[in-house]
């Protein structure tokens, strides 16, 4: 059940909300436990064991930590026993294809079998949140709490499926004790609107550019058509991803929590390190907190620092996907990264123009990496990117401005949103009727075009 | 209210939706899977389903310009005629509808002793399969293209050509270097509204017109017609077939010296269909059947232009297509290299 979706708008959530509203204090966390069960269940009948399964090893786990902990110990047996159930998990859903596949390839016979495993949905983001807390416990930066509680922050449906990635510290006073009101109900749809504004009314339109530019198909596009559709999946991705944790952070309003944000104007960095720091903010934390601080950081050698960097941004690839070109991807900005830190860090910095100018070159490329699956059509994807692909040109300059005028207010819009604007607007001018507004058209429009693409009576008509 | 605006605002606006499609549709559209979407039934689009019969009335009521004074002012009841040029050049009736036994009208014997024979399509069989479903059946065969000689022609064969379509044919339009040919098509056309839509800018006003407006002003020698994919979810292969025939008769009325050539219906590829319940290929031979049964091997010609894009086992190549229904535009150069391969020759 997506959160863009009728079904999640008009039936599970108020439905979810009047029960939730009208339960007292003391269950509340049971029904947002028992209502993300039901919530995952409608997308996952089969994985919701699994997501229980995981959820009470790793408590079991933790309360394991607490016990060795108190008498003195460190837990380290039950520390390794939940990352090895965790990433073994992850390892076994998200990455044994592509292992055995490449396996199998390099051998030239097949060693191990094709188990054609679907992925369970949110994996990579509920056992990320469940190690988090498991180190948290060893290290002994959260308190005991309940399994409903704990299963409340791994499930809770608001970020279940993407994230943000929670700590449990982030919600740890909430959960124990919040203040419900209607005001978090009010503030929390200001908050999904405009999500799902983001979603539904700029990324699913720019989705339909970049799926008509791949249907062009990448021989004979061109380098216009190349940079064209780079940029529609640019914005598609960005208010896609931000849209989902806008919509996150006010669902999780609504139920009285606060969600930390995601997305810190990413497209204006300087820099692929500043990009990285306000993209999907709270993956970098996650690496940050439990990879590269522990391993040592930036404080030790130079090489060790190296190596840090590499190490994370090789998991940032691979966490996104089981694909060599997200191994390609993860180790190009890594690459970067150094660079940049080597030497160009400061000039971009000083320089803004050059900064921008520079990553504005390389975001649209790095999401190409990133979307392109397969290794050859990516190769020719890049190659039409810089004007070195040999071969016929198909698209016409007429097609082109077609496509420009159609979507050139759609791109305007999307520039003028990616700034820090809406986030300052937010800030300025919430709790006003202007957001009011806002939050009106953006959710009804939204709706009107989800209806009309369900109700659609063009639906085979489409061609 | 001052408390809550937008909660207030968004849970009255969604009663009062709710309420108005009610209002205006009956309780009826109260239903499980209208729960959703409630505000939003009396307000979308009509669904073009309810509209069936309406929707080939007005095929039959298009208007026509009004150039020929003598010209009959409805096709409906009119046969589909066609003709043929003896070796001086003299036009003569070819084919008139209800001339032959298993003609498509039925199975009247010829009654025109000049009549030139038909040649019709042949089929390839095969075993056809139990399908359910209310748009098409399994027809068990599949036409091939007209067997009569042909000419290879090169591309300026198509300079007094027209081409009416849809996206497929636009992307022939973009990709081909046809560039003198004519094109009438647009994304998501349909024989249904080929002839009423105004979606023809003419070159002289710069203003949108029908299909037989633009007919009536210019003079074709070849009509290319490929149509058929966004219908396989309206209405049955009958009342394809009927909008098909009405096209036909009226495109042969206003154009009566072009030679048409009836393209059939590209094939989806394999993995669209195996998932999709309409589209699908079987849905398409169905369809294909039909259309070629219409045609007479003269001046309606079937071609199968699947031939150079099929993957042996009925379906679209997987490799000539991303979305499984449009062929890459590198592979639009081939369309066009099969149609000039089957040319027929038209006298000037």
């Amino acid at each position: 059940m997506l959160f863009s979706s009728l079904e999640f708008i008009f039936r599970f959530l108020p439905i979810f909300l009047i029960i939730y509203y009208i339960s007292p204090g003391k269950i509340k966390n049971v029904v947002i436990l028992l209502g993300s069960l039901v919530f995952y269940a409608c997308g996952e009948p089969l994985f919701v064991a699994l997501m229980l399964a995981l959820i009470i090893v790793n408590f079991l786990c933790s309360k394991g930590v607490f016990a060795s902990v108190k008498s003195g110990g460190k837990g380290g047996f039950f520390v390794f026993l939940a990352l090895l159930i965790d990433l073994g998990s992850l390892f076994l859903f998200k990455y044994y294809n592509f292992f055995a596949e490449n396996i199998n390839y390099f051998r030239g016979e097949e060693v191990l079998k094709d188990l054609n495993l679907t992925l369970p949905l949110g994996i990579s983001f509920y056992t990320f949140q469940m190690i988090s807390y498991v180190i948290d416990v060893r290290r002994g930066e959260v308190e005991k709490v309940g399994l409903i509680k704990f299963g409340t922050y791994v499930s809770m449906f608001p970020q279940l499926v993407a994230g943000p990635i929670l700590r449990y510290k982030d919600v740890e006073k909430d959960l124990v004790s919040r203040k419900v009101t209607l005001r978090n109900l009010e503030n929390g749809l200001v908050l999904f609107s405009c999500g799902l504004g983001f979603k539904v009314l700029l990324a699913n339109k720019m989705s339909i550019l970049w799926n008509d530019v791949q249907n062009i198909g990448f021989n004979s596009m061109g380098p216009y058509m190349a940079w064209l559709g780079a940029l529609a999946f640019t914005f598609e991705i960005l208010f896609d991803f931000w849209g989902y944790s806008v919509m996150a952070m006010g669902l999780g309003e609504m139920l009285g929590f606060k969600i930390p944000r995601n997305f810190d104007a990413p497209y204006m960095a300087k820099t692929m390190g500043e990009f990285w720091r306000r993209w999907h903010m709270t993956l970098g934390r996650f690496f940050k907190d439990y990879v590269y601080i522990p391993m040592g950081g930036s404080r030790k050698s130079a090489l060790c620092t190296v190596r840090n960097l590499f190490i994370v941004w090789a998991l940032t690839g691979i966490w996104h996907g089981a694909g060599w070109n997200f191994v390609i991807w993860g180790v190009g900005l890594f690459v970067i990264i150094l660079l940049e830190k080597l030497i160009f860090e400061d000039f971009f910095n000083k320089v803004s123009v050059i900064g921008h100018m520079y990553m504005w070159v390389l975001i649209p490329i790095s999401w190409m990496v990133f979307e392109i699956s397969d290794i050859n059509s990516l190769w020719i994807y890049l190659q039409q990117m810089f004007f070195s692909f040999d071969g016929e040109v198909l698209v016409q300059t007429e097609q082109l401005i077609g496509y420009l005028k159609d979507y050139g207010p759609l791109f305007i819009i999307c520039i003028i949103l990616m700034t820090k604007l809406p986030i300052k607007l937010y800030e300025l001018l919430n709790n006003t009727y202007i957001f009011t507004a806002i939050g009106f058209a953006s959710f009804w429009y939204s709706v009107y075009e989800l209806a009309r693409g369900l109700n659609n009576p063009f639906l085979y008509f489409r061609f | 209210m001052r408390k809550y605006p937008l909660l207030i605002l968004i849970i009255i606006t969604w009663i009062g939706l709710a309420g108005y499609t009610v209002y205006s549709k009956g309780t009826d559209v109260v239903t499980e899977e209208n729960i959703e979407k409630p505000v939003f039934v009396a307000l979308l689009d009509k669904n073009e389903e309810e509209n069936l019969d309406e929707l080939l009335e007005e095929i039959s009521d298009v208007e026509e310009p009004e150039v020929e004074p003598e010209a009959p002012s409805d096709a409906e009841d009119e046969p589909l005629i066609t003709f043929a040029y003896d070796s001086n050049g003299e036009r003569y009736i070819l084919y008139k509808e209800g001339m032959f036994a298993g003609d498509m009208d039925g199975d009247m014997e010829s009654k025109d002793p000049t009549a030139h024979p038909v040649i019709k399509p042949k089929y390839e069989k095969y075993e056809p399969k139990q399908v359910n479903s209310k748009y098409y059946k399994d027809p068990g065969k599949y036409p091939l293209t007209t067997e009569r000689d042909y000419i290879t022609v090169d591309k300026d064969y198509f300079d007094d050509a027209l081409f009416l379509g849809d996206s497929r044919t636009v992307n022939i339009k973009m990709y081909a270097g046809l560039d003198k040919a004519t094109f009438y098509a647009k994304t998501s056309m349909n024989i249904y509204r080929i002839l009423t839509d105004e979606f023809v800018t003419d070159p002289d006003t710069g203003q949108h017109v029908t299909v037989p407006t633009m007919l009536k002003k210019r003079n074709f020698k070849k009509i290319y017609i490929s149509l058929g994919i966004n219908e396989l979810g309206i209405g049955d292969t009958e009342y394809f077939k009927d909008a098909y025939k009405k096209v036909l008769k009226k495109v042969r009325k206003l154009q009566p010296d072009a030679v048409i050539y009836v393209q059939s219906i590209l094939y989806v590829s394999e993995s669209k269909d195996k998932s999709d319940s309409v589209i699908n290929n079987t849905n398409i031979r169905d369809k294909n059947v039909a259309i070629a049964s219409l045609t007479n091997g003269n001046d309606i010609i079937f071609l199968n232009v699947n031939e150079p894009f099929e993957d042996g086992k009925g379906n679209l190549r997987a490799e000539v297509t991303r979305d499984q229904v449009h062929l890459y535009p590198e592979y639009c150069s081939q369309w066009v290299d099969f149609l000039m391969e089957h040319a027929v020759e038209v006298k000037e």
